[in-house]
């Protein structure tokens, strides 16, 4: 019998780590892939003054990126090819939002920073809430 | 994770382990790890004996005066993660690029030395 000593360039620190980890809150994080279509992990914070939606898009410049408004539905689409064909290094992203009424479409502005996407969807007037003093 | 009471953080103050995928390249491996949200003076990646060990932090985590969180999918807090490293890695070789959120590490093997030995 041959025996080939089982050398592997790198590999985690221990499964059982990972399994500790996962009990204790060391979570890894699920929310986008590679390889596939899939839908990007998304928070939504209210202001007083305007929505924010934060995208988490890595590995994407802003060039691979497609952001959408038609009436209240906002569509964010990915496309990122891989140079050298493989599967495991392209990236696919689609999502579409249902925006709350009452938002100012025109003012809509986006950046991207450090893989994640930030649009700021700022509130009509009307929506705002106003603070009426009492006299 | 420090944390004020001005600025209320969206991240509870927790550790988590990044996406992260393993690349084969010319002369090595390369990892991919996802590190949304980390600024690129946050990353830190040290080896400490046979360990990689990298971790960086989320800048972009506390919430605007009077606001709420709508909906949230997004995983909270910092990033660790450490791989061991075998003795083909050449330690010294070891690079980092990170862009958009993604910090590629190339890991580059120690060139091996064959050596001839005659048969008297």
């Amino acid at each position: 019998m041959k025996l080939v000593r089982y050398n592997h360039p790198l590999r985690y620190t221990s499964p059982f780590d990972q399994i500790f980890n996962q009990a204790f809150g060391l979570r890894t994080s699920q929310g986008f892939h590679n390889g596939s279509l899939s839908t990007p992990a998304t928070d939504l914070i209210e202001g007083e003054e305007r929505f924010t939606l934060r995208v988490e898009v890595p590995g994407l410049a802003k060039e691979h990126l497609n952001l959408e408004i038609n009436q209240d539905r906002l569509t964010l689409k990915a496309n990122q090819a891989s140079e050298d064909k493989t599967a495991s290094s392209e990236i696919h992203y689609a999502r579409t939002i249902q925006l709350p009424k009452g938002i100012d479409a025109s003012g809509i502005k986006a950046t991207l920073e450090n893989g994640i996407l930030k649009v700021d969807i700022p509130k009509s007037s009307e929506a705002q809430t106003r603070r009426i003093d009492i006299a | 994770m420090e944390n004020t009471a001005t600025a209320p953080s969206i991240i509870q103050a927790s550790t988590r382990v990044p996406y992260h995928q393993v690349e084969t390249i010319d002369n090595g491996q390369r990892l991919r790890v996802f590190l949304p949200g980390a600024a690129k003076d946050t990353i830190e990646l040290n080896v400490e004996s046979s360990k990689l060990i990298l971790t960086a932090s989320v800048i972009d985590n506390t919430l605007p005066a009077n606001a709420q969180i709508v909906h949230q999918e997004i995983d909270s807090g910092n990033f660790k993660i450490s791989f061991e490293l075998n003795d083909r890695i050449d330690v010294e070789k070891i690079t980092a690029i990170y862009e958009n959120g993604v910090l590629d590490i190339n890991l580059h093997y120690i060139p091996e030395t064959i050596k001839s030995i005659s048969i008297a």
